[in-house]
């Protein structure tokens, strides 16, 4: 009798092992102390010597208070600026930063900070070091990393993935987004004026653009938010003026003028970028559009950058990016659904198999009609299970909303973006070819086997600018 | 015949199965709207100024960390305990195991306000040091922005009637 019950309880746990739902949560931060008291045990209105200590630096050709005012911007999209010291010719600030880091099982994503500072000094009037510094959370001093006495420390932050975090991605990333804040505001542009957009009806063929529903918005809202809150954003106001005119040109194009479109330049290179599967550029069903720098860099001329936004506006305007659970969640809920309902069914069929042998009314029949001891055990486990496990599954499932949740797009829907979006392009008056040339000098062309770029047969008054590749008026910078 | 106990077992564990469900669509932690990168105040550096200053004062359980001011911006950063949990900035501050365990949860606020013609350019970043929780250190979605954005303006409006 007692293994039929034992039996549905290794099914439940195994199934509850398997699906990793046993929430744990983050380990401590190391600088946690701190936290907890408000800071009230820490002075930063010293100088923090760093000397030999850095563990990334560079040299810009830039005058040191235009690398300080570039330092602030990314420092203020970290995780906080926790001290700021200025003197005539050396800068310092500390700044809290950070990056997703997984441990342990791989569906508990915890973040992981550390705090670094900061230091520039100008050696002349147009050149000026900028060093970086990990601060120990022992004694919050700048601290190189293959010191004797850190050997514990870093035996601990090896474990915990935390070492390559410190020397590599968080300082280069600085340094890469400093650097973009400063070269994309200061590069000298040309622009070509665009075309007088033609009074072309709507290029859908059947004239109904679908807009993400609310449920959809919600989700794009949050991803961009949490997008912009993962990489640094690059304010850069011209080259922002010509993406906001590009985009306003191709919605006159799509003919969907009143669809509210931002385009946000993110700091993100091959080299430097948090994910290595990230792409160029992306959108989120409500209407945000990103580009890394990577991407603006590489682009020489308003077309090849009218290609790409050309491209992620097509997905928006299909709905392209719509949000689901990811595959591993959804394992998880129906694995627990399938184990749940395997347990009651078995539960179900054990107790249809005992039919009481009592005349109903008697007491023997209540007895034998009641929960016996075994079943009220799993059906208590089964309960407290349940009430323990959904809640927390909910709450990961519902904070971990970002990219990971948005289904990848298939190749049918990368083909349809590229052939509407050069539909857009030739609409809106700008060279359809522009952007092949990009993707060719990418090296990005090989998903586009499928699609044929329209002929030379198309309208010819459109294809003057066909060899503007080789034209210098036609570079940004 | 069903017996009763089958029934009422079921449906506890439907009821579960679906609660939890719905809490994955609690729309209660989605943004509503838009979050900007920055916001465009009319108002100049130095009213925004007094205004976030007061506000910071008005905290319990904080310490100024960075009060920055130059000619064309401003920074200003503190580090505060949170004392609402009600409000769903961030899921862990709604995780009863959290709350139970694991107080005071702490926030470090970073503002830049810079003078842009005539009026200035608001950056908000909110972020959470809880001591554990399950998804660690996180900015917030938008909601303490928006909040900040509307005290600031109250402020500055009260101070104007004054």
């Amino acid at each position: 009798m007692i293994k039929k019950p034992i039996v549905i309880l290794i099914i439940f746990t195994y199934f509850w092992g398997l699906t990793g739902c046993v929430t744990n949560y983050g380990p401590s931060s190391q600088y946690q102390k701190y936290y907890d008291n408000c800071m009230n045990n820490i002075q930063f209105n010293q100088y923090i010597n760093i000397d030999n200590k850095n563990i990334a630096n560079e040299k810009f050709d830039y005058s040191i208070n235009k690398v300080w005012n570039s330092c602030l911007k990314v420092a203020l999209q970290q995780y906080g600026i926790v001290s700021i010291i200025e003197k005539k010719s050396t800068k310092q600030l500390v700044f809290i930063g950070g990056k997703l880091q997984h441990f342990e099982k791989p569906i508990q994503s915890k973040r992981m900070e550390e705090w670094f500072v900061v230091n520039l000094t100008a050696k002349t009037e147009n050149t000026t070091l900028l060093n970086i510094a990990w601060l120990s959370p022992q004694n919050l001093q700048a601290t190189k990393l293959n010191e004797k006495k850190e050997k514990d420390e870093l035996k601990k932050l090896k474990k915990m993935g935390a070492e390559y975090l410190l020397q590599v991605i968080i300082p280069k990333s600085f340094i890469y987004s400093v650097e973009q804040d400063i070269k994309l505001k200061d590069r000298f542009e040309k622009f070509k004026t665009n075309k007088k957009i033609k009074n072309t009806p709507n290029c859908r063929k059947d004239n109904i653009i679908q807009k993400a529903d609310n449920k959809f918005f919600d989700y794009g809202n949050l991803s961009s938010a949490q997008t912009r809150r993962e990489y640094t954003v690059i304010d850069s106001p011209k080259i922002q003026f010509h993406l906001d005119s590009i985009i306003k040109s191709l919605l006159a194009a799509s003919g969907k003028t009143d669809f509210d479109v931002n385009v946000y330049i993110i700091a993100s290179n091959k080299q430097n970028s948090f994910a290595s599967n990230k792409q160029n550029s992306f959108a989120y069903p409500n209407g945000d559009i990103f580009v890394c720098t990577e991407l603006i860099n590489e682009a020489k001329s308003l077309d090849e950058l009218a290609g790409i936004l050309a491209h992620e506006l097509s997905h928006i305007l299909n709905n392209d990016y719509s949000p689901r659970r990811s595959i591993k969640r959804n394992i998880v809920l129906y694995s627990l659904i399938a184990g749940t309902a395997i347990m009651v069914g078995v539960l179900a069929k054990n107790l249809s198999d005992s039919k009481p042998d009592s005349e109903p009314g008697t007491s023997e029949y209540m007895d034998e009609t009641l929960l016996s001891t075994e079943e009220v055990l799993i059906a208590g486990l089964t309960f407290g299970a349940a009430y323990v496990i959904l809640p927390k599954l909910s709450i990961a499932a519902v904070t971990n909303i970002g990219y990971e949740a948005y289904s990848s797009l298939s190749q049918k829907q990368e083909t349809r973006a590229d052939i509407e979006g050069t539909e857009y392009l030739w609409r809106a008056g700008f060279n359809k070819k522009g952007w092949l040339n990009l993707l060719k000098r990418m090296d990005l062309l090989k998903r586009m086997d499928k699609f044929k770029p329209y002929e030379e047969d198309e309208d010819d008054e459109d294809d003057e600018d066909d060899d503007d590749e080789d034209d210098e008026e036609d570079y940004l910078w | 015949m069903i017996k009763i106990r089958v029934i009422t077992t079921t449906i506890a564990i439907i009821y579960l199965l679906l609660s939890g469900c719905s809490v994955y669509t609690n729309e209660n932690n989605i943004l509503r709207r838009k979050l900007p990168q920055s916001f465009v105040l009319n108002y100049p550096v130095n009213s925004i100024y007094c205004a976030i200053i007061e506000e910071v004062k008005s905290l319990s359980d904080r310490k100024l960390l960075v009060e920055n001011k130059n000619t064309n911006y401003l920074i200003i950063s503190w580090i505060s305990t949170i004392k609402n949990r009600n409000e769903k900035f961030h899921s862990s501050l709604s995780d009863p195991n959290i709350i139970k365990n694991h107080t005071p949860l702490s926030a470090i606020t970073t503002i830049m306000v810079e003078e842009i013609n005539e009026e200035s350019l608001v950056s908000i970043r909110q972020v959470y040091l809880p001591k554990k929780s399950i998804d660690g250190i996180s900015h917030s979605r938008g909601d303490y922005e928006y909040y900040l954005i509307k005290k600031i303006v109250s402020r500055i409006e009260n101070r104007i009637a004054k």
